[in-house]
């Protein structure tokens, strides 16, 4: 079958145009477009009288990005030139912004922080930003109050949107999602919680009373929207494991508390009884919930924790810390603290999009298996298994969801005057695990016409930075603007290119019942099962079905 | 045939909008959709 292109509208994918290796994480699941700066992190703006700082730090997440300027449009600028791997909407981070601003200060917000902040923030919307994305377990989002993210959102437009990982997914979610609610009640602008949950055994279940507080606010007229991933465990740095107070000064301040005397004894202390206002996943996931993910030398990688702790011969708390310090804090953990009931029922929320949350290209190691599986999951686990989707509506939520709720104009459809990105896959073999299988998630796929699996092609214009949503509803109809120019990118596609002058043959599939056949450059390339002999029979179920 | 760059002929087409599926063409210029057309039998191509 034939879809539009899947939209990540959680993704940390904003280094991607800068690393040396394409990242195709994404394309191999079918993802056309990706919504960077998600959680409060963008690669800008950057307070340049801390630039040499800031370039330190910034490879531990974002690998690959070199110095460039300090503003946001610095950033696109540079991400404009170097070209795209999928198509990029970018939201700018409020923390980045905040650190910009005030440095990575445990402190509220004062008067001139916020008038600082609010510049920053509107200087990124003029360059190109979709919306403020905030990141409230993390240093510094954490130390931020309400007032100050109200005041925030409303250097917003109708177009944009304030999304944000909430500050609490365990045991203050629902607080944490009403904070979210007042936020978009007070600013009277678009708001939208990211990777909604319900994490830690004490929480299960709780997403019911969260879903529950999400809908009152639609009906009493605050536009809430979510996004989640489809697995039973998170992924961050494993430095988010600390609490809040430990991240005041930024990373060179972390290191040294994590060096000082009685540091294990306190934060044993803390992760066993908690701290008010802090997220506590040690606690939410267990030591043998908490494997290592990537590390900056892929030490320690794949094993958990409480593994680690027999290896070296100690508790868990002091492998933590000896893990952070031998990596100087480059070192992130897959945290398994969720329930399948939780899963299912947000899965099955009308106002559910869906994002990867994958960290960044370019880190290497073992990450979470979300950020190349996330939407073949949703088809394979959660349409064709169990049934909690129908297809239409999974294939709604991963595309004209999406766009609508993030602004992405022409975008998620397939209508005329629409991007033309386009995902072909088998609904009834589709899944995210296809080790040894030796066959993909998605058959083929093009962005804006641009081929990106399946064989190359050059029918089109290739990836390119979505423009910034117009205070117009966003949709479909819309005609793309026409001043989108082609650019040249120098993505491992690009080189792969081989450009036809004359029309090939056309392809068809081999299946006495599937009429699907490609005429175009991409043809010459496609698979002739693109189109699986499955499909009209999985159309004809779920017509059925309904 | 028409001077499209490329063209999807006789997909299942779920068009985003969460409805049913159609079994259409796409035609695509110049990275846009161009149109979608009921399917035709027009198109060659081995079965």
């Amino acid at each position: 079958m034939l879809s539009p292109g899947f939209i990540d509208v959680h993704s940390h994918g904003d280094n991607a145009p800068f690393v040396a290796d394409d990242d195709t994480a994404k394309i191999l699941q079918g993802i056309t477009t990706e919504v960077v700066g998600n959680c409060g992190i963008s690669i800008g703006p950057h307070d340049p009288s801390a630039a040499d700082a800031f370039f330190a730090q910034l490879p531990s997440f974002f690998p690959g990005v070199p110095r460039i300027g300090p503003r946001f449009a610095d950033v696109l600028a540079e991400a404009d030139r170097r070209g795209y791997v999928t198509n990029y909407a970018p939201l700018v981070g409020h923390g980045t912004v905040r650190a910009a601003a005030m440095s990575e200060a445990a402190r509220p917000a004062g008067a001139g922080d916020v008038v600082r902040m609010r510049a920053l923030v509107a200087e990124a919307l003029e360059a190109g930003a979709f919306g403020l994305s905030t990141g409230l377990i993390y240093p510094p989002g954490v130390f931020s109050d309400t007032d100050e993210l109200v005041a925030l959102a409303t250097v917003l437009g109708d177009e944009h949107i304030f999304t944000s990982h909430i500050r609490g997914e365990s045991d203050n979610v629902v607080a944490s999602v009403e904070e979210i609610v007042e936020i978009g009640r007070r600013s009277g602008r678009r708001v939208h919680v990211s990777q909604h949950k319900a994490a830690g055994t004490a929480n299960w279940g709780k997403s019911e009373q969260t879903l529950r507080i999400v809908a009152q606010a639609r009906g009493s007229g605050v536009a809430v929207t979510q996004d989640m991933y489809p697995y039973r465990a998170g992924s961050t740095n494993l430095s988010a494991t600390l609490p809040a107070r430990y991240h005041d000064g930024g990373a060179p301040a972390l290191l040294e508390r994590l060096r000082a005397p009685g540091v294990l004894d306190d934060l044993r202390r803390a992760i066993a009884h908690g701290e008010p206002g802090w997220e506590n996943l040690a606690k939410n996931a267990g030591w043998d919930g908490i494997l290592i993910a990537t590390t900056r030398d892929h030490r320690f990688e794949g094993r958990t924790l409480a593994e680690l702790a027999v290896e070296m011969a100690t508790d868990p708390v002091e492998a933590l810390v000896r893990v952070l310090l031998e990596e100087e804090l480059a070192a992130s953990m897959v945290a398994f603290m969720m329930d399948e009931p939780d899963i299912e029922r947000i899965l099955a929320d009308p106002h559910t999009s869906i994002g990867t949350d994958g960290l960044p290209p370019g880190l290497g190691g073992k990450p979470h298996p979300r950020t190349f599986g996330t939407f073949p999951r949703v088809l394979g686990e959660y349409v064709r298994a169990s049934g909690v989707l129908a297809l239409s509506e999974a294939i709604r939520r991963m595309t004209s969801l999406a766009a609508d709720t993030f602004g992405l104009a022409g975008r998620g459809r397939i209508a005329a005057g629409c991007a033309a990105d386009l995902v072909l896959f088998d609904a009834q073999t589709v899944a995210d695990n296809l080790a040894g299988a030796k066959k993909r998630p998605v058959e083929w796929l093009v962005a804006h016409s641009f081929g990106l699996l399946g064989g190359p092609t050059a029918v089109g214009p290739q990836p390119r930075r979505v423009p910034a949503p117009k205070a117009k509803a966003p949709g479909c109809a819309s005609k793309p603007r026409s001043t989108w120019k082609r650019r040249h990118t120098p993505t491992c596609f690009r080189r792969s290119i081989s450009p036809t002058a004359s029309r090939p043959p056309a392809t068809s599939c081999s299946s006495p019942t599937c009429r699907t056949r490609v005429h175009g450059a991409a043809s010459a390339t496609t698979k002739r099962d693109v189109c699986a002999r499955s499909c009209f029979t999985y159309g004809q179920a779920e017509r059925r079905a309904r | 045939m028409r001077s499209d760059s490329l063209v999807i002929a006789g997909a299942l087409v779920y068009d985003g909008e969460g409805g049913l599926p159609t079994v259409a063409d796409v035609y695509v210029a110049d990275g846009l959709i161009e149109r979608v057309a009921p399917a035709s039998d027009a198109h060659s191509g081995p079965r």
